[in-house]
């Protein structure tokens, strides 16, 4: 049996003082190959979890394991996608693609070109690799963002609202997209969104996190048939696993007005 | 139709102005020369007129040109070479950062034409004090706008690219080298401009040769026209300066090539 792609064991995190953690005792699991997303309000924690699962921030207390190993920063097996696409704006689209490759170090320029290539055809961008980020779209940039994370042999993607700045339409088409990706190449992903009908259209599982202090709520599993479509979010039964969500969120709010 | 003339002619439009400008600059020379005496403002014609003479006499004005020019770019690239690499620790060292910020604003605020006699009587009336000088006046932009370049650095992409696991000297070539070029630029541009000005403070404060020791002469021989010849040599000589800026400007940030146009 494989080892889970994520474990987080008990992770807590406090900027200021331990009495008041910013995530207090997250324990989850992502297993290979499963598209997870973290939904909850602004501000509960959910971009600092996933930045600690790509090893730049450190835990508190607790422990994250990736495919059975203890993380660490610049792993290859992890690639992270931002909200805005974060590309170079002194590289061309090929540049910016080719980066992680070049980073690390482990083939030649040419093999690089032609894997950056591949990547660009993956998200249905090619053409555009001579052009610089500032002469693309929204939605072209986060593709090549995307392009730039799936270039490597990485096995886990984190994406932190990736699409949240687009509009519906091209966030819409980016999803679709993403679906597509995941099915063709078996990559885990891991999904920061405050979206819900984002969450419940893409998940395999939704993990739903409350705030003050930052911990989850519940985990639902959405078992929508694959491949989705976008006429699934009129379905009654799409509604009701939004709905499911949105109760489990309000009984974290339920718990703030308590404290 | 006009997109085919355009392309024949692609830096028409930038000429074109700079054309008009300078020919707009010389009509109101003219014009005003007409209201003083010859002494206080000569005419175009006079002041191309004593060029002429000046050649006739074989009077080595080059010689003077070259020499500023030697003393601006040899300062120039003392600052350059001294200011960037000590941006560099004062960003990544915020002690040194917090330790040597007075000094330099404190040493900024002092003009060059108070220091300038110090450096003379230091260094002597040769090309040192010159090149030191102008060093000093273009190290301090430089230096502001090296440390200014990188601190603006964004965070979220040094994080990015620690994610992808770039070691500290990928981020310094990958990341804040590029990243503080366009800040960067914009002090070497100043600063090129100030190493003229300072080495021709370092000629005004005592010199036997060069551009500000030409115009020094010219006012004491009430050679106001000599005074003028100085002085279009002089913003020539800036604007030459500035010029091979923009056009490196250009060739390192091709990504800002259309905003630069």
């Amino acid at each position: 049996m494989t080892a889970p792609a994520i474990e987080v064991h008990h992770v807590s995190l406090a900027y200021t003082s331990i009495d008041t953690p910013e995530l207090l005792d997250i324990h989850l699991s992502v297993e290979d190959g499963e598209l997870v997303s973290i939904v909850g309000p602004s501000g509960c924690g959910k971009s600092s979890l996933l930045r600690m699962i790509a090893g730049v921030l450190e835990p508190t207390s607790g422990h994250i394991v990736i495919s059975g190993n203890e993380r660490k920063r610049g792993w290859a097996e992890l690639s992270f996608v931002p909200q805005d696409s974060l590309l170079l704006p002194w590289r061309t689209v090929l540049d910016n693609v080719c980066l992680p490759l070049e980073l690390a170090r482990d083939t030649d320029q040419q093999t690089i070109r032609k894997k950056a290539q591949e990547a660009l055809a993956l998200v249905n961008l090619s053409g555009v690799e001579s052009k610089y980020p500032r002469q693309l779209s929204g939605g072209m940039r986060q593709r090549a963002a995307l392009a730039r994370a799936l270039v490597g042999n990485a096995r886990i993607l984190l994406l932190d609202e990736p699409f949240a700045a687009l509009d519906a339409l091209t966030r819409n088409q980016l999803n679709l997209e993403l679906l597509r990706i995941q099915a063709q190449t078996g990559i885990t992903i891991v999904l920061v969104t405050h979206n819900i009908f984002e969450a419940v259209f893409l998940s395999d599982r939704v993990i739903v996190m409350g705030e003050n202090p930052g911990r989850i709520l519940g985990e639902i599993k959405i078992p929508l048939p694959k491949p989705r479509t976008l006429k699934m979010i009129g379905t009654p039964e799409f509604s009701h696993w939004v709905g499911t969500i949105q109760d489990l969120l309000e009984t974290g709010w339920g718990d703030q007005d308590e404290h | 139709m006009n997109t085919k003339r355009n392309s024949s002619y692609p830096h028409l439009h930038k000429v074109i102005p700079v054309m008009a400008g300078l020919a707009g600059f010389v009509a109101i020379w003219h014009l005003l020369s007409n209201l003083y005496e010859p002494f206080i403002l000569p005419s175009p014609a006079e002041v191309a007129e004593r060029y002429r003479v000046l050649l006739d006499n074989h009077q080595p004005l080059a010689r003077h040109f070259w020499i500023t020019c030697f003393e601006a770019l040899a300062g120039f690239t003392l600052a350059v070479i001294t200011a960037l690499p000590l941006s560099y620790y004062m960003y990544r060292h915020p002690f040194l950062d917090q330790l040597l910020t007075p000094f330099v604003v404190g040493i900024q605020a002092v003009p060059i034409v108070a220091l300038a006699p110090l450096l003379v009587i230091w260094f002597g009336f040769g090309i040192t004090s010159k090149i030191l000088i102008a060093a000093l006046v273009a190290f301090f932009p430089i230096v502001t706008n090296g440390l200014v370049g990188l601190k603006e650095t964004d965070p979220r992409l040094r994080e990015l690219l620690q994610i992808m696991g770039a070691s500290r000297r990928d981020i310094f070539f990958k990341l804040e080298v590029p990243s503080s070029l366009p800040v960067l630029f914009g002090g070497l541009k100043v600063g090129m401009t100030l190493s003229v000005i300072g080495a021709v403070v370092g000629e005004f404060s005592g010199a036997g040769k060069g551009l500000g020791y030409l115009v020094n002469l010219a006012r004491g021989n009430f050679d106001t026209p000599l005074i003028f010849i100085g002085l279009i040599a002089l913003a020539g000589l800036g604007l030459g300066f500035y010029l091979i800026l923009s056009l490196l400007e250009q060739i390192f940030m091709p990504w800002k090539k259309k905003s630069m146009l």
